[in-house]
């Protein structure tokens, strides 16, 4: 369960990408299903959702989400640094444009309550001016990010997700960029902050959510997370110990959420 | 009260950069920075203050980006600005953190032409301390990235006054001895 740190320079990034094993582990059937009766082992009578994040924070829910510009930025950021790698254009503008399309929805009943869209319908202009700076800030830093990973990574299109059927249970892996080889991949993900002590259960858990969303199993054959507000960079590989040891976590924090919602409140 | 000025100002700065117009200065800046808050403790100070210490924080905080708006000018996209950026350096494995606040920073540290400059807005007059500040700010980007910025600044919204610096091998070696000095200062007063 090596846990791997180098600076987040285009060195050390290039050397953690040409050093990762050509192979990654693979979740089988059987193993997939023995990891569903695990989480349908801890029962909760609403959907769950698990993430690194709540891996990282040992299944102790912190506040509820609630839509703020920094919760919405990784959103709006990352699909304006998509459209940006198409057509070059200036990132608060494209991001603008993507804001406008949410409120269209809101507008002709589309949005959900509590979606996004119906969110910023509610917004001041001001408000909505800071939702565009939040995004427009991590849309640069992704695209700085990418620079520096690197001429072969592809931004992702979306986080990958594995719905564990009848257990009520999504599972939520972040990811930011590929790095695709002939036979292996390199998954990325960029976070703001500085890593803490559980950083490597956080990617280990987005390694195991990443795997088991792709439908043949396969793992990256190395989980990158990039610190760049620290200058740091960590690595995961995608061997089965990894893999083992993310499930284990993802079970453990569910174990802890159910705690959690059967401890009456003091 | 003078904490909620400085960060109803940044979150001007974050607007201004990116090209929001304000109606009302003061209650623009106050939404915007009230939507991004979880923690109320500051807002409900404010709200509990009394009706002329709001009033004159109002107004300060109105004087304060009306001089920001003057000084500003605008930022081509290509420049890639980036408000409030956070920076933590780890050294000595964790056991020593330093911490940073950029207001503005343009500029990339992925071009190999990098042309990195750093804006810090204050609302106090610029004093004694800031070139240390500036130090300070060069020391720990060049620590994060790698890449030595190409100059820092501090502005300050109550004169009008701008403190511009190039980074060269002399300022980071003043900034370094300007935290060793402050690390043994700590050391013996623990």
């Amino acid at each position: 369960m090596n846990l791997t740190q180098r600076r987040f320079t285009p060195e050390d990034l290039a050397s953690l990408i040409t050093t990762a094993p050509l192979t990654g582990g693979v979740i089988d059937t059987e193993q997939r299903r023995s990891f569903s009766t695990r989480l349908r082992s801890v029962p909760t009578v609403q959907s769950r959702r698990i993430d690194a994040w709540l891996v990282e924070q040992a299944g102790q829910d912190g506040r509820p989400f609630s839509w703020r510009p920094s919760t919405a930025r990784r959103l709006l950021g990352t699909a304006a640094a998509l459209r940006l790698q198409h057509q070059p254009r200036r990132a608060a503008d494209v991001i603008r444009e993507i804001i406008d399309e949410y409120l269209l929805r809101a507008i002709s009943g589309q949005a959900r309550f509590g979606s996004l869209g119906h969110w910023l319908s509610g917004l001041t202009p001001a408000t909505l001016g800071l939702v565009v700076a939040e995004a427009t800030n991590w849309c640069h830093l992704l695209l700085e990010s990418q620079t520096i990973v690197g001429n072969l990574s592809m931004l992702c299109q979306a986080d990958s997700y594995y719905n564990v059927s009848t257990a009520q249970t999504t599972l939520r892996g972040r990811r930011d960029m590929i790095v695709q080889a002939a036979e292996h991949r390199i998954v990325l993900r960029v976070r703001q902050g500085v890593p803490g002590k559980s950083a490597g259960a956080g990617l280990r858990t987005d390694l195991v959510i990443d795997a088991l969303g792709d439908a043949e199993g396969r793992s990256a054959s190395r989980f990158i997370g990039i610190w760049p507000d620290a200058g740091l960079a960590l690595s995961v590989d995608g061997t089965m110990e990894n893999l083992r040891a993310g499930a284990r976590d993802i079970v453990r924090a569910a174990v802890v959420q159910r705690r959690q919602v059967l401890t009456p409140a003091a | 009260m003078a904490r909620l000025r400085g960060l109803l100002v940044t979150t001007a700065l974050t607007l201004l950069v990116h090209e929001q117009p304000f109606d009302d200065a003061f209650e623009d800046a106050m939404s915007a920075w009230c939507s991004n808050q979880a923690d109320v403790s500051l807002l409900s100070a404010f709200a509990a203050a009394d009706a002329d210490v709001q009033a004159r924080l109002r107004a300060d905080v109105r004087s304060h980006i009306s001089v920001l708006r003057d000084h500003l000018g605008t930022f081509a996209s290509s420049w890639r600005p980036q408000t409030a950026v956070r920076t933590q350096v780890l050294l000595s494995g964790g056991a020593l953190i330093l911490r940073d606040d950029i207001d503005l920073m343009v500029g990339s540290v992925a071009d190999p032409h990098a042309a990195l400059s750093l804006l810090d807005i204050t609302t106090a007059p610029l004093g004694e301390r800031a070139e240390r500040t500036l130090r300070y700010h060069a020391l720990v980007q060049t620590l994060r990235s790698g890449v030595v910025p190409l100059r820092v600044a501090m502005f300050s919204t109550t004169t009008a006054d701008c403190l511009v610096r190039e980074v060269d091998a002399v300022v980071l070696q003043r900034a370094v001895g300007d935290l060793a000095t402050h690390l043994s200062t700590t050391a013996v007063a623990a």
